[in-house]
């Protein structure tokens, strides 16, 4: 207990040895380092609160072609001119049947007046699960079915339902992950033509 | 037998022949690396893709629809005969540069290649001063104030 | 009733903790004695507090007290008992009050253990950093994590229960509580250093005095780890273990400058040299600890433990900000007159030894902890997010393991001082020829690969050092020479090898499969039959289970399932795991049947070798043990190493020995 040497005579014992005062430096610069990480930590975000951009936006639409579940062969690149909205699905996910009621009256609005059309893609859905979910819940338009999910790949679709928007000039415009309403589809088409104007 | 364990000629042979075992093994190991599946391929790229939904676990691990829809991208152009970097990229391409589990060497991500490098180079450069000065400095002796100190200690245990 | 009562006990915590921060403040800055002793008064008083709010969370919980905002947030009627008991710390609040019941029995020992010399100002500064902690994890309770927030409950409500991967396994009851007496044991040496350096009093006699809860706190963390590893391997069906996870990485940060630690104090307690090192090493410990639970806690990293939605991060990064100036402070002011003068003779000794392991360990934690937040600074630098994944980690740590097995193997034959290249050849001859030969084997029967089958060689290398050490001891001391800290320590390195084997070969040689079986088929994966029998539901008490029955090689049939709890939207995947000394058979759900009799897609992953990563886990802990077991207490001038006269003449003395100062007292 009464050995430990006093701090003085250590220090002597410290100059004696004639070393630099290098626990000093170390200490500054190691409080520089962790100064600078508790700022950058302090600003950083939650990470729920970060929304991950679509590497597509602004791109051309990736080939968006195939049979559809009714056996017909289809490409969004018949639509060329209109606005397109490419969404994926799958029977088993429950937004996607509640988003099923908004999509039904956006289609067939814009049946009507010829503007946008909407395609819907299958994603990780078997066939004749997703031929079930459309005879029960209707829905007119075309279906490409996917069953290889190469569509959703290239697309960058991370889980269903998530829709992409392309304009009339084939690039893609806008990402909507998850659920959407029919009134969200309508304000991108104005947002879009409003910009454009 | 129990000398001739501990005989100096014992131990030269013994250091003789675990180099050769040593040896022999790696060689062996470097002749015959297993030829590497197209399975295995997507595999080892599967698990250096994040799965983009998924809280911490690759493309390889998780089960969810779209960790299971790369797989089977990652298999397609594997099958196509792409090469790994390619396949990364594309997938990439697509999901974000969010989705490499392996940061790329260049640019700001390579930082976190080469900072590790450079400090156990710094530490090592640091270690090889300091017995540079500890060869130079002869071995402190005590101090008659140290003495002391360790009478004193001696007296009170 | 429980709210009220909870409350009041973390109001003790905070007032008893912070009077008592202010009486022994005062007391050193006065020099009175008198005020120095109530320490032991105020840190009973604040574990009086810490047990009242515990009794009063486990009562709540117990009795399900919906008006206490914790239990109506984790807490259900469903929950099994022992569950029950395990939901305090399945959520931020509960685990912060059970940090701090944990914290305040540390406190109370040390308190206690130094009674006789509680006003001396070196216990006086290390009870008031403690005190000072203390108080810091009750204000958090009063806080931003305030566990007993009253609420108002409708008739005939039900909680949700704890989050349901942690209602999957009873491992998830003891994981928590040994990691955080792991953390919060770190706390201890912690105060010590602390206390050095305030006093400028480097003696080393705390160090011996807290070396057997800084070994306690060693092992629970090393047991904490490797219970959470098993734990994901049981519960989260992707067939691993460890997956370079935040939390993971901030758990493993604190182990390895600990591990660092308990090895370079070996080297100031023979020589006195790495004072300032050693100090440096213990408040690194400390920090990594609070800045690994910011990260985990407040969101700002994804991770499966994340609490977001509370704004603790702000106190913790505060805290770890505080911590961190004091310290470095501290060092700075004090460092450089507390260095000892001493040399290193040559690379090739006990202290080069250690001095090479603390560059890897540094080396390690530092990897570590750059591949955990190099996504947050990249993102302050660039908008391009970008992702440092297990495949980093693997990279850059598989040397640095490399390395450190190569090192156990030659380290603990080295002599202090000065080796002689004929005393290396004499004395690692056995333990090359266990590497050597367990190389060959391994090459022999097919295993292929640099990195694996270099663990493999190194492992017997360092296994064999080891034994020889175990071997050398029993022969002369009896079952003596299993206990203490070198002999102890020999055990550990057996787990460490025995979890590197694991390690290496569950990493490398996997053999994994997804496909589909219909109904009564069967398919071999890596020479494992595996026959799907059917489906069958199951309603429990807590939750709704598909189970999958699964025959493996004509035997026992095991029942992989997933299981919806009410109150959480997704299904839980449980796995199923066929344990076997030479592999596991992981069986895990991909996709159930979609009708009746179809088909179900099944994952089988088999994995070499895991059983012994716990296994090993088991030998750390109980090397651990025997290396805190109360041996003779040894004069500080004995050696420690295990020098066999007749094998190894220390060559002779060159100048009289003279005791040095060294943990005398």
């Amino acid at each position: 207990m009464s050995t430990e040497a006093p701090a003085a005579e250590v220090a002597e014992a410290a100059e004696r040895a004639g070393s630099p005062r290098i626990s000093l430096i170390a200490a500054a610069v190691l409080a520089v380092v962790v100064a600078l990480l508790v700022a950058v930590l302090a600003s950083s975000d939650p990470q729920t609160e970060r929304q991950t951009q679509s590497p597509l936006l602004g791109r051309l639409a990736p080939p968006t072609e195939g049979r559809t579940l009714d056996g017909q062969e289809v490409s969004i690149d018949d639509y060329r001119g209109r606005w397109v909205f490419v969404n994926f699905f799958a029977s088993w996910c429950i937004p996607c049947q509640t988003e099923h009621r908004q999509l039904r009256a956006f289609d067939e609005a814009h049946r009507r007046s010829g503007d946008a059309a909407l395609v819907g893609v299958t994603y990780d859905n078997d066939t004749d699960e997703a031929r079930a979910f459309f005879e029960e819940r209707g829905g007119e338009w075309p279906v490409i079915d996917d069953p290889t999910n190469s569509i959703g790949v290239a697309y960058g679709v991370a889980r269903v339902p998530e829709t992409f928007v392309i304009a009339p000039d084939g690039t893609v415009v806008h990402r909507f992950p998850g659920e959407v309403t029919r009134k969200q589809l309508d304000e991108v088409i104005q947002l879009y033509e409003e910009r454009a104007a | 037998m129990r000398s001739f364990l501990r005989s100096t000629r014992f131990r030269r042979g013994s250091w003789l022949v675990i180099v050769a075992l040593v040896v022999v093994a790696l060689v062996r190991n470097g002749v015959d690396e297993r030829p590497t599946t197209n399975e295995d391929r997507v595999r080892s790229i599967a698990s250096t893709m994040k799965c983009p939904v998924c809280r911490s676990q690759s493309v390889a691990d998780s089960d969810v629809a779209a960790a299971r829809a790369i797989r089977v991208e990652i298999a397609r152009r594997v099958g196509a005969g792409e090469s790994d970097d390619q396949i990364r990229d594309a997938i990439a391409d697509t999901y974000g540069e969010g989705v490499q589990l392996t940061p790329r060497a260049g640019g700001l991500a390579g930082l976190v290649w080469i900072l590790p490098v450079v400090a156990v180079v710094v530490a090592l450069a640091a270690l090889s001063a300091a017995f540079a000065r500890w060869r130079r400095t002869s071995p402190t002796s005590a101090t008659e104030a140290d003495r002391a100190l360790v009478d004193d200690a001696l007296q009170h245990r | 009733m429980n709210s009220v009562l909870g409350t009041s006990g973390v109001v003790l915590g905070v007032t008893a903790s912070l009077l008592g921060v202010v009486t022994l403040a005062v007391g050193l800055r006065r020099g009175r004695a008198d005020l120095l002793r109530t320490g032991w008064s105020y840190s009973l008083l604040v574990l009086l507090g810490a047990i009242v709010s515990v009794v009063a969370m486990q009562r709540a919980l117990i009795t399900r007290d919906f008006s206490v905002a914790f239990v109506h947030d984790h807490g259900s009627s469903r929950t099994p008992p022992l569950f029950n008991v395990a939901t305090m710390w399945s959520a931020l609040e509960g685990s912060i009050l059970l940090w701090a019941l944990i914290l305040a029995g540390f406190t109370v020992h040390i308190a206690r253990k130094f009674r006789q010399r509680l006003s001396d100002p070196l216990v006086g500064w290390a009870l008031l950093t403690m005190l000072v902690v203390c108080a810091f994890f009750f204000l958090l309770m009063l806080g931003p994590a305030n566990p007993f927030t009253s609420v108002t409950v409708p008739a005939g409500y039900d909680g949700p229960g704890p989050n349901p991967l942690l209602q999957e396994h009873i491992l998830m009851a003891v994981h928590p509580p040994m990691l955080y007496l792991g953390y919060v044991g770190f706390t201890v040496p912690f105060a010590f250093a602390v206390a050095a350096l305030a006093t400028g009093r480097l003696g080393e006699g705390w160090l011996i005095e807290t070396r057997r809860a800084t070994l306690m706190a060693w092992g629970f963390l090393t047991i904490g780890i490797i219970l959470g590893a098993w734990w994901s391997y049981e519960v989260l069906g992707w067939g691993g273990y460890w997956g370079w996870d935040p939390v993971e990485n901030a758990s493993l940060l604190p182990w390895i400058t600990g591990t660092a630690y308990l090895h370079s104090v070996m080297v100031q307690e023979r020589r006195g040299m790495l004072r300032v090192w050693n100090l440096s090493l213990l408040c690194a410990t400390f920090s990594l600890t609070i800045l690994g639970t910011f990260l985990t806690r407040s969101g700002v990293l994804e991770s499966v433990h994340a609490f977001s939605d509370s704004d603790i991060g702000a106190w913790l990064l505060t805290f770890f900000g505080l911590t961190v100036a004091v310290t470095l402070g501290l060092i700075g002011w004090r460092g450089d007159r507390l260095r000892s003068p001493g040399r290193i003779d040559s690379p090739l000794s006990r202290e080069g030894a250690f001095l090479a392991n603390n560059v890897l360990f540094a080396g390690f934690a530092f990897v570590v902890l750059l591949g955990t937040v190099f996504p947050l600074l990249a993102e302050v630098v660039q908008d391009r997010p970008v992702t440092v994944g297990p495949p980093y980690f693997d990279r850059m740590t598989i040397p640095i393991g490399i390395a450190l097995l190569f090192l156990m193997a030659v380290a603990p034959v080295l002599p202090w001082r000065k080796a002689s290249s004929e005393l290396l050849s004499q004395r690692l001859v056995w333990p090359a020829w266990g590497g050597a030969l367990t190389l060959f084997a391994v090459v022999t029967i097919g295993a292929r690969g640099l990195a694996p089958i270099l663990a493999f060689g190194l492992a017997g290398f360092a296994g064999g050092a080891a034994l020889r050490q175990v071997a050398l001891a029993t022969r002369r001391q009896g079952w003596r020479g299993l206990v203490g800290r070198t002999n102890g320590g020999m055990i550990v390195h057996l787990g460490v090898v025995i979890v590197a084997v694991a390690i290496a070969a569950s990493g490398s040689y996997v053999t994994e499969s997804e496909a589909r079986y219909a109904p009564g088929e069967t398919r071999v994966v890596g020479g494992h039959e595996i026959t799907y029998l059917g489906t069958r539901e199951v309603q429990e008490r807590n939750r709704l289970a598909t189970k999958v029955s699964v025959r493996v090689d004509g035997g026992k049939v095991y029942e992989p399932s997933l299981s919806q709890y009410p109150g959480f939207g997704s299904l839980i995947g449980t796995p199923s795991v066929k344990t076997g000394l030479q592999e596991d058979v992981f069986l895990s759900i991909s996709r159930l049947p979609q009708q009746e009799g179809g088909e179900v897609t099944l994952r089988v992953i088999i994995e070499p070798l895991a059983l012994w990563l716990w296994i090993g886990g088991g030998v750390m802990a109980f090397g651990t043990v025997l290396a805190a077991w109360p041996g003779k207490r040894r004069r500080p001038t004995d050696p420690t190493s295990a020098p066999v006269a007749e094998e190894d003449p220390e060559p002779p003395a060159a100048e009289p020995r003279r005791p040095e100062p060294v943990g005398v007292r």
